[in-house]
């Protein structure tokens, strides 16, 4: 055992487990640089889409892996190695599993491989930051079950009577994450590739949402802030600049974020007492958000000379000043008047690295630099390396922030610019784009100059652990048993904070309130579904070309929402209803608009554009940078799973026709053939009746002819 | 480290409470900070006020309601885009003005031959060879309004504003130019048959 008494002194002894600190560690190192690379493939590709080579290395499916692998691989990893690193320190005992620790360690492993061979191929479902398929899924929850048991555990056997402020939020996080990814997963399968989301339309835009943003905030936000609440005092040697305030600051942020979800969703078809719920949340986040910034920062009082001496110092220092401004950029974004200029602009991807790049790489930058020499037992390489890496990664990071803030404020004004006419100044979506895409080149060097500076970091890291001596005993410390008398009766959070499950309950109701007070009505969807506007479901062939849509990732560039703004309605037609998508599985309601919205993009071109602007953009559009989809031409549709999803539809509810549901198969194969013969009419020389274009040129062509309005 | 410098503070530490060597100042939260979370406190009163109180759940709906007419009223009282004052016989003048047709037909390879193909045979777009016209009779001054306004519903975009009005006149002519040429793989006719 790793603890054996000596009764004499009332000491024990206590030998951590650092070996799965120190894989966590390696794991985090390697998949940055993958989660770094790709990004920088993906902003190259948005500048020069002939970098879209083959289907698996397009940006709609790149994308999804850079994401995953940034959240998941990189964050994820560093949180684990943070997490079993501190929390053994901070309860003065061994991790309750050394079994467990491995299994967490290779079954997350395992996940991000099999996410990084799935997303390329385009096995997702099609929500984002949620891309993962479900038995991936299954794996993810199970993991995460066995982290959680591995660090209750550690709990229940802590031989610190107090639980400090880390891991506050290491619970919060724990407990949060399993929640919202559990409820945003929940999917019937039917294939080992395929599934589809339970939740329909405004449901999924509102769960997707409530996932989406509170993994920002429970994966990003309160794990990092644990962090910081115990490397920041332990590099600087300073105590926590104020008790009271993590106390309220804890609280309030975790109570008051699972209910800004929402804000995602300003202006468009959501029902408007939810968006003013989000945007009023959001604007309260403002203060307790910054409570983990003033309490870190402050934290250096009397040590402000470490500012110019200590690397790990300024990383955290910068870090936590990149943290508060994102987190008053986020208020700000969320009031409905900036959302509108804002949302689907490269703004918010700006606002969002703004977060990822400077709060969580750097928190975690800081914290590799702390404890990979502590861990290897020997000193950090080079001092000055790190230094460097610093300062390459700030400006690296400008540049990225301040090039997609002018870009995405560009493209909001030029969307919305109307004329003394009443018309569009900027009829033609490409010009706007055309704009932005010099600005598209200087985020892509800003990651550059990230990446760079990262790899300081790696050469510094390799040095450092080179050095180490052969064999790294593990660290052991000698325990006082705590008398378990307090000097003084306790009370309030003090008590609080010595009795973890109750802990840990009460923070699962701060997070309930929220979740279920937004969630639990738009359940019973009936209610904010008129009746009288009756939507027609898509036929089998459009739900194979949807299929497509989602597999190819068309919705990391298009939205299918018109927002209530009358530049969107001036440019793309009637705002969208909740009606037209409430057959949706998953809405596509998007977040981005590096191409247009396509909610009412059918019936407006011929068949023939679509065909001609799929096989090549660029042969229709000059100046698009679309990537091109030749294979679509010569894959062929999966016919034989339509009668499958069909039958799955009509069980969730979607009023398929008689014929539709006895034949699906033959309905799409007679309707490709009617869309293939009037292509071949107009000159398209191949049979493409079995072809995955003809699905797709059905589904487009669908968009917003369902009726709804 | 170096020497300690709480004595240039308040600061009291919390006795008693030490997690790994880590322990805790027992300052007040900063007066500065809860003011803000006040403020956004009331602004949340305010904003909630402001939307359930207005007597009306769709404030924002109806504000988008009154922006949006007001920029359709200011299309439909416009005058649809205004032909300059050129009479056709001028226009038809170009088509004698071998530097007219040869600008006109670089421009459209440029701007119109992606839907309406190199030699106006028509792709996505209609031919633009044969006696159908889909919109006006294909006169020189119809073509050029089409240019202008385009068809945005069919996907043409408005180029007035985008090519100079004596570039699209040029375009127009050159259109006119080649009516009645035979070139293979032409689309079939759409619109109205116009006899001259």
């Amino acid at each position: 055992m790793s603890s054996s008494n000596d009764t004499n002194s009332g000491m024990i002894q206590v030998k951590y487990n650092d070996q799965i600190v120190r894989m966590f560690t390696l794991a985090t190192i390697f998949w940055a640089t993958i989660a770094f690379l790709v990004g920088i493939i993906v902003a190259l590709q948005m500048a020069i889409p002939q970098l879209n080579v083959t289907g698996w290395l397009t940006f709609g499916r790149l994308r999804p892996l850079h994401t995953n692998a940034a959240l998941f691989a990189f964050a994820g990893n560093a949180i684990f190695a943070g997490i079993y690193h501190s929390t053994q320190r901070l309860l003065k005992t061994r991790l309750f599993s050394d079994g467990l620790s491995k299994l967490h360690f290779w079954g997350w492993q395992f996940i991000i491989v099999l996410a990084v061979i799935t997303l390329p191929l385009g096995i997702s479902q099609g929500k984002e930051y949620a891309e993962l398929e479900w038995p991936i899924d299954l794996a993810v929850v199970l993991i995460w079950v066995v982290f959680a048991i591995n660090f209750f555990g550690t709990l229940a056997k802590r031989n610190e009577k107090h639980l400090y402020i880390s891991l506050w939020f290491y619970i919060a996080t724990i407990v949060t994450v399993a929640l919202l990814y559990i409820v945003n997963a929940i999917s019937i399968p039917i294939s080992p590739f395929k599934s589809y989301i339970v939740y329909a339309g405004i449901q999924d835009a509102l769960i997707q949402w409530w996932y989406g943003h509170n993994a920002v905030a429970f994966f990003l936000t309160t794990p990092f802030l644990g962090l910081m609440y115990y490397y920041m005092p332990k590099a600087a040697n300073r105590p926590i600049y104020s008790y009271r305030l993590s106390v309220v600051h804890f609280w309030s942020l975790i109570f008051l974020y699972i209910w800004a979800g929402p804000h995602h969703l300003l202006n468009t078809a959501l029902p408007g007492w939810l968006q003013i719920l989000a945007t009023v949340f959001s604007v309260m986040l403002w203060a307790p958000s910054w409570g983990g910034a003033v309490n870190g920062i402050l934290t250096l009082r009397g040590a402000w000379h470490l500012l110019r001496t200590d690397p790990i110092i300024k990383f955290f220092v910068a870090a936590i000043t990149f943290y508060a401004m994102a987190t008053f950029e986020g208020p700000l974004l969320s009031i409905k008047a900036v959302n509108s200029l804002g949302h689907y602009t490269d703004w918010i991807i700006g606002h969002v690295h703004l977060g990822t790049l400077g709060w969580n790489s750097f928190v975690t930058f800081g914290m590799l630099y702390f404890i990979v020499p502590k861990l290897w037992r020997t000193e950090l390489y080079s001092k000055k390396m790190a230094n460097i890496h610093l300062w390459i990664g700030i400006l690296g990071i400008l540049f990225y922030y301040v090039s997609m803030l002018a870009a995405g404020i560009t493209q909001g004004l030029m969307w919305r610019a109307v004329d003394a006419n009443g018309h569009l100044v900027y009829p033609d979506f490409v010009e706007t784009v055309i704009r932005i895409i010099p600005l598209f080149l200087f985020r892509a060097l800003g990651g550059v100059l990230f990446l760079a500076g990262y790899v300081l970091l790696l050469y510094n890291i390799y040095k450092t652990i080179k050095q180490a001596p052969k064999e790294l005993a593990e660290e052991t410390v000698q325990v006082r048993i705590s008398s378990s008398v307090p000097i003084h009766p306790e009370q309030g959070h003090r008590k609080l904070e010595g009795m973890a499950a109750a802990f840990t309950i009460l923070a699962l109701i701060a997070i309930l309130v929220g979740s279920i007070i937004e969630i639990a009505p738009t359940l019973s969807i009936n209610k904010y579904v008129k009746t009288e506007n009756k939507v027609e479901p898509f036929t089998p062939l459009e739900l194979a070309g949807r299929d497509i849509y989602i597999k190819e990732g068309c919705y990391t560039c298009h939205s299918q929402m018109i927002r209530k703004t009358h530049s969107d309605v001036l440019r793309y037609g009637a705002a969208s209803t909740i009606e037209e998508s409430m057959y949706d599985r998953p809405f596509q309601w998007g977040s981005k608009r590096t191409g247009p919205d396509l909610a009412r993009l059918g019936k407006k071109y011929p068949d023939l554009w679509h065909y001609m602007h799929m096989e090549d953009p660029r042969a229709v559009i000059k100046e698009s940078i679309m990537p091109a989809y030749p294979w679509l031409i010569t894959s062929t549709i999966d016919f034989d799973s339509l009668q499958k999803k069909v039958s799955l539809f009509n069980k969730l509810g979607v009023p398929h026709s008689e014929e539709d549901l006895s034949d699906a198969n033959n309905r799409a194969k007679e309707q490709a053939k009617k869309i293939a013969e009037g292509l071949k009419k107009q000159g398209v020389k191949e049979d493409i009746s079995d072809k995955k274009i003809t699905a797709l040129i059905a589904y487009l062509q669908a968009l917003g002819q369902k009726g709804g309005e | 480290m170096s020497e300690d410098k709480t004595q240039l503070y308040d600061d009291k530490i919390i006795e008693g409470y030490e997690y790994d060597g880590i322990t805790e100042y027992d300052n007040p939260c900063p007066a500065w900070l809860m003011y803000i979370f006040y403020f956004t406190a009331l602004l949340a009163v305010f904003l909630t006020g402001y939307y359930f109180g207005s007597n009306s759940m769709n404030e924002t709906i109806e504000a988008y309601a009154i922006k949006l007419k007001e920029a359709q009223t200011q299309k439909e009282t416009q005058t649809p885009i205004q032909k300059p004052e050129v009479s056709e016989s001028e226009l038809s003048a170009l088509l004698q003005d071998p530097a007219a047709l040869a600008e006109g037909k670089e421009i459209f390879g440029e701007k119109c031959a992606l839907c309406h193909g190199n030699s106006g045979e028509g792709m996505i777009g209609p031919n633009l060879i044969d006696n159908y016209w889909l919109r006006g009779k294909g006169k020189i001054s119809d073509i050029a309004f089409t240019i202008r306004s385009g068809i945005p519903d069919k996907g043409m975009i408005a180029w007035e504003g985008k090519i100079p009005e004596k570039q699209i006149r040029h375009i127009a002519a050159y259109i006119k130019s080649i009516q009645g040429t035979k070139v293979d793989n032409t689309k079939e006719p759409d619109g109205e048959l116009v006899k001259e």
